[in-house]
Parts: structure tokens; sequence; C-alpha cells
């Protein structure tokens, strides 16, 4: 597979490892009421989607950056890749 | 006088090998001190990299050369780092590194942690072809572009040096792990031209 | 030495005369041979037995599809078994064996398995050789394999070198015939950079092997002035042997160069090369290939492919025999017959399934339209063919073309189905095709020249259009377009004798019938159940016969029926090619500490830790075990000084104002407060709340920290780090880089490690207990101002330090500090030492460290920090994992001093049975500690910390060992760790 780096363009999948699910971005808050219930669901609760996935890829033999990138599972399509860290600002994750 | 003595050791000895159209040989005597960005410092980083050592700071995927020293060069190596390439001298490398740049960037000394290598000459692209997962035709990877990635298992950060003056080719270095110098250097004289 | 069937003309040259060896006999061919045209011209035409029933077999086809003429070639260890005579190009020497007989190919042994067939159909492995069991490998299968198979590898090494490679293109196309050269023509004229590959030697496809004209010239001099051109180009690079075996996502294909296949065997150059091409676009021009019709002993030696049996006429200038009789359901089949004609070849019938056609019979050439040949006779090769209506035909050779079907392939490599397609009467490519990929010409289902120029012409355009260059309005060259009627006309219902389908695999129609009964109905499992359409040649000439008959029975069509799925590779592609030069002791890369020449001057044994290799102890002479060996260099540490060279451990740089922050958050214990100068112990967890990783981390100054992790997670925990910076807290001032290869950093370890240090530590530094005390760092330098990190950190638990210099200076200070500790009989140790003394001190490693563990667990409970936010916090805190009566890491010791302890051993109860509703836990280290003078163990036990004293039993059935233990604090020596603060 080819992903189309954000900031360096096309680079080959061998120099990636993959995490899996964007959504382990979103790491709960540790002091919120039921932390522990959303802590459970955070590490163990995952769509597997079979379509448009988000997941997280890392540029470990590049820049070092970790990516989100949407692929479809179903034919490795892959239609958007951003840098996490973009992401990550955007949603609101800051310190 | 000092009773005991440390010499230093370079990762492959001073190899050089040469083959019809291609030279391989080991590059000792350069440091490369590794400077990375601050949260939101990278303007701050730019302007003291060009007011000290007149040179800018390069997009990702190149390297740019200082233009009032030109043996000094800037290698990107990652989103917010970047490599100071010069030769070493009697003075401690990070700390001449620290004097230019100052608190505005986290400073690292990585001379001992590559093997430098160069791959010169008119057969050095066809050498590359067999190892090297990056498309080095001139028109997409020009003199100064920087790329990171795997050579057989290994990490590599290859760029593009100027053409040899009298016509030899290109001319490319290759940084690679030092603790796996040996296979990396198996890795590139197993190929073309040279089947060491 | 007379090339009997050679009639001159074709694309070879006559004045270069080759010999080459053929089971034993000397054979004269010439430069552009391949193995099956120059044994056709010197009138060879059993060359082999098949599979299954040892039947005799010939030259089928005259390309990769060849299902039937497998040789082995060369001798020895350079010996390749299954080669296809039909692409093998001959060379002075080449020796080459028939396969699959025993005693002489004319006369072959088991033969006698044909005369069984009526037990051998298919299925006959799974319904036979099914009982009992314990004949399985010592009976059957021996039998098997001596039976059926093919050729033999030799069992040697191979000798041959192998390479791989990486190629980037705009365009690449695949294949060169008519479509393939005009796409490439039009691509590489608007400056695209394009790469053009064909399996075959000689580039033109069937270009070579017809009669056509292309531009006014014969087509094979317009194939040869186009690729003249690309040879020109700069922007073109033109590969021939050269097979694009699979299409992979994102424009990725695979291709193999046979770079050196053709040359004698020791030339000393690379044999194949494993490219993975990078492309933009491709189009995909690989023709179409023949298939055969099935017929009573259709697969005597002399029957072969039409096109194939021009192409030996055209292209190699053979014929495949005096007389040729052929058998088609398409027009194509008749150009065989003009083409044999012109060359003097007599043609002795045209067999036409068809009622009418409007085609002109050759003159003086018998033509039988609606005909059947239902029968053919010769024992080693075919000598007449028989008719439904029970008239014989002589013939030597017979031309059979069952249509043409579009070499879809690579387009079925993204999941792409193919789909029927009534006017060619074949599968052509669906819609979906791997991304970048356009199909031309036949493989397209465009079946005849003219259309087929166009048609690559349309695709080169398409390209260039889309990379956004100019198209240009050249048009292509002047060509015909041939008749090319087809029809549906699979097998001969009323056949005399078997009529085969596969002729690799020995599948006849019946075997499909059996099929069906049997249930096996879809194609999938048609393919399984009968083997239609595996091995070498996965089934290119002889798939659709196997559908059609299935469909027939079933009572649908061939469309409703389906095909296989075709995966890569396109033709057989050799395991070293793909591994390259990855063999032997490079097959994968090692990671040398600095202190490894050094070590291997010692006489150092190594074990390899991850891609490390590290010292694992240094023999001394006289020592004849390593225990000897490792026992010595432990006493000697504890006693005065050991050495060793640590550099293995990751260690990460981490800088910035938030260092400390990110430090405390990532470490499930308190880094906050974390003074200048001094070094602690940090546990991480995983966000589950296991361990992930330990190690100590230095404060060097405010913002800047050393990290240090195990040498097998290094990578790992980088990994984790900057999940945690770019994902999770994207704003705090941290930056990241490995020190790892930076530093060359040795173990001093022992009560006069002090002693030894301050030799060769420039005097400056006072290292004095007070000046720099247990878990004290600093910048110091060495030996007149050498750089260096010293870390007052124990793995062993004496006095112990560790020191870092520039990696240049590693082998030189390993050097120095023997030298230097000379006095004090200083001794270099490996790793199974210091794991000796980490379990003597009860330190957690990678045993325990295991990923199921927890800081309870490990008895680091304690050290957890609840009063602040980090990774791994809040799941450790859960119920199951902070259980009182849970698993603790402690220690173990024989009740039987003499007793040796076993790693792996499971906690049972005295007097309790060794089961599993009986364990307690298990044992995860063990070692023989000198200083103890006994074995001892680290183990997981259910509420360790609260029975010490107990005993229980070590029990290790696979060892079938039981020993009595007493359960221990894990810290067996000097727990009060009093050596290591003096």
């Amino acid at each position: 597979m080819i992903i189309n780096h954000p900031l360096l363009g096309p680079r080959d999948a061998t120099e990636f490892s993959y995490l899996g699910d964007a959504s382990l971005m979103h790491r709960p808050e540790w002091q919120s009421d039921d932390a522990e219930n959303q802590f459970y669901e955070y590490q163990y609760l995952r769509d597997n989607k079979a379509g448009i996935h988000r997941e997280l890829w890392y540029h470990e033999q590049g820049d070092r950056s970790w990516l989100v990138v949407t692929r479809n599972t179903l034919t490795h399509e892959i239609s958007s890749v951003e840098l996490a860290s973009d992401v990550a600002r955007r949603e609101g994750r800051s310190r | 006088m000092f009773d005991y003595k440390l010499s230093p050791k370079s990762p492959l000895d001073g190899f050089v090998l040469e083959a019809d159209g291609a030279r391989l040989r080991e590059i000792n005597g350069f440091a490369l001190i590794s400077i990375a960005a601050p949260h939101q410092g990278e303007g701050a980083l730019k302007s003291v990299l060009k007011n000290t050592l007149g040179i800018d700071l390069p997009k990702p995927g190149f390297s740019s050369r200082s233009e009032t020293t030109p043996d000094i060069t800037l290698m990107s190596v990652g989103h917010d780092q970047w490599f100071v390439r010069f030769l070493e001298t009697e003075k401690s490398s990070v700390e001449w590194v620290a004097d230019a740049v100052g608190n505005f960037a986290a400073i690292t000394d990585q001379s001992d942690s590559w093997t430098q290598i160069e791959l010169s000459g008119i057969s050095a692209r066809m050498s590359l072809e067999c190892v090297l997962p990056v498309d080095t035709d001139p028109s997409v990877f020009p003199e100064g572009a920087v790329s990171r990635t795997v050579l057989e298992h290994l990490g590599v950060i290859v760029t593009r040096q100027p053409n040899a003056a009298d016509g030899g080719g290109y001319c490319f270095l290759l940084l690679s792990p030092r603790s796996s110098a040996k296979s990396f250097l198996h890795a590139l004289t197993g190929s073309p031209p040279f089947h060491f | 030495m007379t090339q009997k069937n050679r009639i001159g003309g074709g694309l070879i040259d006559q004045n270069r005369s080759v010999q080459f060896n053929f089971d034993g006999r000397l054979f004269e061919g010439y430069e552009g041979d391949t193995l099956a045209s120059a044994l056709l011209a010197n009138d060879v035409k059993l060359v082999g037995r098949s599979f299954k029933y040892h039947r005799p077999r010939g030259i089928f086809s005259a390309g990769s599809e060849e299902p039937s003429a497998l040789v082995t070639l060369r001798e020895g260890a350079y010996s390749e078994p299954n080669a296809r005579a039909t692409v093998t190009e001959i060379y002075d020497g080449l020796s080459a064996r028939s396969q699959n007989k025993f005693g002489s190919l004319n006369f072959d042994l088991m033969a006698i398995n044909d005369l069984l067939s009526p037990l051998l159909t298919a299925g006959f492995y799974y319904k036979t050789f099914m009982w009992p069991a314990v004949f399985w490998e010592k009976v059957y299968e021996p039998i098997i394999r001596q039976a059926a198979g093919l050729g033999k590898l030799s069992g040697a090494e191979d000798p041959d070198r192998y390479n791989k490679g990486f190629l980037y293109c705009d365009l690449l196309v695949i294949g060169t015939g008519p479509s393939g050269l005009m796409a490439a023509l039009t691509a590489a004229r608007a400056g695209l950079r394009v790469i053009v590959a064909d399996e075959d030697f000689r580039m033109g496809g069937r270009l070579n092997a017809e009669r056509y004209e292309v531009g006014e010239m014969p087509a094979a001099d317009w194939a040869a002035a186009t690729l003249a051109e690309f040879m020109s180009m700069d922007n073109v690079r033109v590969m021939s042997r050269t097979t694009i075996f699979g299409a992979y996502d994102h424009g990725i294909y695979g291709a193999l160069e046979r770079v050196s296949d053709h040359v004698a065997e020791g030339s000393g150059d690379v044999r194949q090369i494993a490219w993975r091409i990078y492309t933009k676009r491709a189009i995909l021009a690989a023709g179409s290939t023949e298939r055969s019709i099935a017929f009573g002993n259709n697969d005597r030696p002399g029957v072969m492919m039409a096109g194939s049996v021009r192409a030996y006429v055209n292209r190699w200038g053979v014929a495949p025999g005096k007389r040729v009789a052929i058998f088609t359901n398409n027009d194509d089949g008749w150009q065989t017959a003009y083409d044999l004609q012109g060359q003097g070849v007599e043609v002795s019938a045209i067999v036409d399934s068809r009622e009418q056609t409007t085609l002109l019979p050759p003159k003086g050439v018998r033509v039988v339209l609606g005909g059947r040949i239902v029968d053919t006779k010769g024992r080693l090769g075919l000598k007449k063919i028989i008719l439904s209506d029970g008239q014989d035909v002589a013939a030597d050779c017979l031309a059979v073309s069952g249509g043409w079907s579009p070499n879809v392939h690579l387009t079925c490599h993204q999941r792409g189905i193919p789909v029927w397609d009534d006017k060619i009467v074949g599968f052509v490519p669906g819609a979906t095709l791997p991304m970048g990929m356009a199909v031309a010409g036949a493989a397209n289902g465009v079946m005849t020249l003219n259309a087929c120029l166009q048609s690559g012409l349309d695709a080169g355009n398409s390209v260039v259009e889309a990379l956004g260059r100019t198209v240009s309005k050249s048009k292509t060259p002047k060509a015909q377009d041939e008749v090319s009627a087809a029809s549906a006309f699979w097998y001969v219902n009323e056949s005399k004798g078997r009529a085969w389908l596969d002729l690799q695999n020995d599948i006849t129609a019946k075997d499909v019938k059996l099929s069906y009964q049997e249930g096996f109905r879809s194609v999938e499992h048609l393919k399984r159940y009968t083997t239609i359409g595996m091995a070498t040649d996965q089934g290119k000439t002889s798939n659709i016969l196997g559908l059609a008959v299935m469909a027939e029975i079933s009572g649908k069509s061939i469309a409703e029926t389906g095909t296989t799925i075709f995966r890569p590779p396109y033709t057989p592609v050799s395991i070293a090619a793909l591994a390259g030069r990855s063999r032997g002791k490079d097959f994968r890369p090692a990671r040398l500490t600095p202190s490894h020449n050094w070590a291997a001057e010692q006489g150092a044994v190594f074990v390899n830790t991850g891609a490390w290799r590290r010292a694992q102890w240094f023999p001394k002479e006289g020592e004849t075990h390593w225990r000897q060996s490792v026992n010595r260099e432990v006493l000697a540490t504890r006693a005065s000084v050991g050495i060793c060279d640590v550099s293995t451990l990751g260690k990460i740089d981490i800088q910035g104002k938030d260092a400390t922050d990110f430090i405390n958050r990532v470490y499930a214990n308190a880094f906050a407060k974390l003074a200048i100068g001094k070094t602690r112990y940090g546990l991480m967890l995983r966000e589950d709340g296991l361990v992930m990783d330990d190690g100590t981390t230095a404060r060097l100054s405010e913002h800047h920290y050393l990290m240090t992790t195990t040498t097998a997670n290094a990578v790992s925990v980088f990994r984790h780090l900057e999940f945690c910076h770019q994902c999770l807290w994207p704003n705090l001032d941290v930056q990241l880089i490995s020190a790892t290869e930076q530093f060359a950093q040795i173990a001093v370890a022992g009560p006069n490690s002090r002693k030894l240090l301050e030799k060769i530590i420039d005097p400056e530094y006072d290292i004095s207990n007070d000046a720099f005390a247990f878990m004290a760092c600093g910048d110091i330098t060495v030996c007149g101002g050498i750089k260096s990190r010293l870390f007052r950190i124990s793995f062993s638990g004496e006095l112990a330090y560790e020191i870092a210099v520039p990696t240049r200076y590693g082998d030189s200070l390993m050097r120095v500090l023997m030298d230097a500790g000379d006095e004090f009989d200083v001794t270099p140790y490996g790793t199974e030492a210091l794991g000796v003394m980490r379990i003597e001190k009860g330190h957690a490693a990678g045993n325990e460290l295991n990923g199921q563990t927890t800081a309870l667990n490990l008895g680091l409970g304690k050290i957890v920090s609840r009063k602040k936010d980090c990774i791994g916090n809040i799941l450790s805190l859960r119920e199951e994992m902070v259980r009182n009566d849970g698993l603790r890491l402690v220690g173990f010791k024989p009740v039987d001093p003499a007793m040796s302890l076993n790693a792996g051993s499971h906690f049972i109860g005295v007097g309790a049975e060794a089961k599993t509703s009986n364990d307690q836990g298990w044992m995860s280290s063990v070692t023989y500690s000198p200083n103890l003078e006994t074995s001892i163990g680290l183990g997981f036990i259910k509420s360790g910390d609260q029975r010490m004293g107990e005993k229980v039993r070590a029990v290790d059935l696979v060892n079938n060992k039981s020993v009595e233990v007493e359960i221990t604090s894990p810290h067996f020596f000097d727990p009060e760790g009093g050596r290591l603060r003096v």
C-alpha cells in the first residue's frame, strides 16, 4: 500500500507501523466521575468496520509522524491522510 | 599527561570500494547534531538559523546549505526535526550548534549514532535501485532532496549531494544506525556494480 | 546432427549454432531457439511423462502457458525442476532431462498407473489413503511422493545469487504485443517515464508469431523498430525476460526479471531479480491464450495448440510435423493451414466443429465442417486422428484451437471478477480494476490486429491526458483486422477414450462429472477436488474447459458458473528470488555492540537478543562448562569489580519545557520532583494497567532528561512516547529523539568499581560517595577531556556505575578499563552473569515483564502514584487487578539445596495432585547462585507476599520433574541493599 503523507507525499506502507482505530486518540479525562468505565470503553471497545475506517499509522521508518489515515478496509482505498497532531488539536486536545 | 587515552574508531574502519562507475566510501569527520523546534517555536528557530548560520530551514524532504559557510548543511529528518551536518573541529560540536541556535531548539548529538556512507558515480542510481525504496530520478529527487526510509530492514536517511565536478555522476549520502553498519554495508555492496 | 524439421525463415540466427543436451543426447539448435523449438526442429516429440498416469507427453504450446513439456534444467546444485521447455532459451552446454519416468522415457515402468486409472480418479487420495492414520506419514505419503509429482529438487544449497529492487514510473506497460507497444509508444513520445515489460526474451508478442504486416512492413520488423526507438529514449526502460507476476495495492506491481537464466551456469551474474514497481498508471496488454478442446486421447505428443504451431513455423522456422491436421471451433484456427501451406508443410485436414463458415478452404486440404475428433492413435506420438464418422486422417501433428481467452489474470489480483463475453466466447476483465490499471488489446477482448493497435493508442492517450501531458494526434500504423469469428465448443461428447482437460494434472472430462456427482459443484470446489488449474501452468489452457463441462452438467451457462479467482503469481516465482540476498546469516541485519570486536577477541560466546549480538559469557582457558565461566564472572564482580557492555539498553533523549510533566504522565510512579543530577527507577504501564516496560530516567538539567528502556522494548517505548505526545497531548512542549546509538555504555560493578573509575575519570570530578551518591548522574570527562556521562545505578546490587562515552570511543573504553582494572583483577561479564546477579537481587526482567503482569504482581504496587494522571493508572485499579490474593513475585529456594530448578514449573501444594485446578502460579526465572551455593528462582504465586517460609512443589510436567521449594523474599542477596550505598 501507499500512504500519501501530508508532508512527504506518497510513501510505501512498509515504512509505517499500524496501531488501529483512531478513537485511541480520545483518551478520557482521568478525574471524571465514571472514569473507570470510560477508560474501559476507550481501551476495549472498538468498531470493526467493513468499509471506511479512520485509523492510526506511525511513520516509524520515516519522519516519526503519527497519521490519521482514512481507509476503506474492503478496497484499501485511502481517501484522507492527516497529521494526528493536527487532528488532535482540532478535536480539542491540548496538554 | 594522562595515564589512559581513548582513541576513536569509525563504524566501518574507513571502508572504500570501487567498481564500474560507482564508489562507496565511509565518510568520517562530519558532526551530525539534531535540532528540534520547541512547541510553536519553528518560526523563531528559522530566523535564528538565518541570522547566525545563513541557512534556511528546509522543507520536509529537503536539505539546505549555508549561504555563508557552504560546508554546513541542514537536513530535514522529521516533522519538527533537522540534522545540522558540518566538519568537526576541536570545539565540541554540540556547543558549536548551541552557540548558534541558543534556546531556540532542543539539541542532541547524533554524530556517533550513524554511519555515513557516500555512494557516487555514473552507476550510483543503478546500485541504489536494488536496495532503496526511493525514486532517485533527478526529476523527483533533485540535489538536496532527503528521504528517510528503510533499506533491507534498516533505517536509512538518504540525501542527494551535488554531482562530482568532473562529470562523475550522481552522489548520494546515506546515513544508517551505527550498530548495524556492517549489515548496512553488506546490503550496499551486494548490489550492482559491486557484487561484493 | 541434422535438424530435420527446420524449414528456415523465422526470427532465429541460423549462423549461430548452439549445442545442448537432452536426456544425454547432444542436439543442435540456433540462437533464438527455445528448448521446445530446438527439440521440435530435431524431431523430438516425446519430452516427458504425465503427473499421475505417466502418459507420454509432448510439447503443447509455445509459451508460458505450457502444461506438458516440463523438464529439469542443468545439473547438480544448479538443477531446476519443472522448467517449461517452451520458455527456456537454449545456450551452449545447456543440459535438460525429462521428468517423472522410471526407466526410459520411451518405456516408463510406472505407465501401469494408466491401466489402473479407473482407481486413480479425482478425489482418489481423499478416499483411499484415509485409514489407518498411522499409515499417513510412514506408508501412504512415501508411496504417493514416489509415484506422483514431477521433477525433483537437488537438495543442495542454491549456488546462484538473486536480488531485489525498486523501480518507479509513470506508466508500466505489461506485454509488448501490438497494443502494448502502441500504448507504450504513445506514452513515451509524450514524455512520460515508461517501463515496458514482457516475459519473453524477444519482445513483440504475437507480432513475432504471425505473418501480419504493420506500417507496411512485417509485423516483427515493426516491433523491432519500435523497441529500438524505446532503447534510444531516456524516459523508457525496456525489460525483456520480465514477468509482471502480481498487481498489488495502489499501483504496485511485482516483477521477476530472469537476468541470466539464458547463459551458462556459474557466470557469476545475478540470476534473477524480484522487482517491486511503483506506478502511477499501468496498461495491461498481456494478450490472450489459446485454449484447447477436449476429445479422446487428445494428450498425445503431436497434439498442439494451433497458434503455437504457427509460432513454431513463423518465429522459429520449425515445422512441428510433416503432415498437420487442424481441429478448430473458430476462424483463427484456419490461419494455421494458410501459414503451414505457405511454408510448404502438408496440411491433411481442417476439422471445424462449426456447421458452416465463409472461409475459403486452402487448396488441396480436406475440410470437415461440423467435424468431431473422437480419438487419436500412436503410442509415443500422434499417427492419425479418428473422426466421429469413423474415418481416419493421417497426421503426425494436430493443431487444436478452442478459441482465445483474454489474459485477465492481473485484473483479478485486487478482487476484480471477470465477466463472460458471448461475442468473443471468453471472460473479459470486470468493471473493477486495480487502481490505476487500464486494459488494452486482446487482454480486454479486442481480438484483431488493427483494433489492438487502436486499443493501445487509446489507452496510451488516456494515460497521457490523465497525467497532464499533451495528447498527440498521431494515428496507428496501417494494419488489417483478420477474421476472428469464434464459437463455443469445448469437448467432444462422443469421444472414445479419455478426453483430457488439464494435461498438467491429468484431469479428464469424466473427473469433472465425478466432482459434480459428489457434490463439489462450485468452481472453487471443483478446482480443489480435481486439482484442475493447479500447478505451474495454473490452467491457462484448460480452466475454461473444466468450467464448460461443469456448466453443461449442471445445466447452467458458463457465465452463471463463473470462474475461479486468479491470484498472484501469474507464472511461478522462485522463493530464492523473493528472498534476494537475505539468506543464511544475512537473513536479517545484526546490531553489534561498541565492544563487539574486543569481546570477539576475548573469545566471548555471543547470544542474539533481538537483532543485537551480545556477549553471553567470556570463557577462560580450562573452563569446560559455561556454568564455570558464569560463576567466576559473578563471584569476581561481587568480590572486586566486573565490567559489562550495556549499550543495548534503549536511550531516549527528552527535552522541552514540559518534559517533566510528560515523563510524569508516562511513568506510573512519581517523577515530578526528581532533582537535577539524579536518576530514578521508572515503571511504565500500558493503558490497560499492565506493565509495559521499566528503566531508569536521569534528569540532566531543568528541561532535559535521558530515559532508558529495556533492550527489547526500545523501539516500542519510543513509538508509545510519540503516540502520547502527538495524539494525546499535542501542545506539550516536548522533543524526543533516540540516543541509543550515540553512547557506548559500560556497567562497572563491584566493591572496587569506584577505584577503577577514579583511575580514568579526570581529576576535577569527585565521585566519592558523598559527592556522587547512589542514583546520582552527571556529565564528566575521562582520559583527558573526553565528554562522558556517569550514572550511579546498579542492576547487580553492588556499588556500581554506568559510564557512557560517545560510541566511537566504546571499543577503546573497554580496553582502557581492562588495562586500568588489572590491579583489581577486573573481570568482563556477559548477559548470563548479569542475569544471575539480577535474580540474586530479585529484579524483574523480560521473563517477569511479560505483558501479563501488573505492578502489584511484581511487588511494585506501592510505587504506582494515585495522585496524578498517568497512562494505565485508572485501569490498573480494576478489582481483579488489585486483589489481595493475586499473584505476587517472590523468591523460591529448593528445600534440598542440591536440587536444580526449572523455569516454567508450576506451583502445586505439597501433596496436591499436579493438575490445572491446583495451579497456584509459575516460576519465571531460575539460576544457580554461586554466592548462595544453591539454585534460586523468581516466580509468581498467589498471595506470595503473605506466605514466606511456606513450602510448595515446583512441578515441570514437560520434564517430569517435581522439586519441593520454600517461598522466600525475592531479594536473595544483600536484602538491605547496603552494598549499593557504600
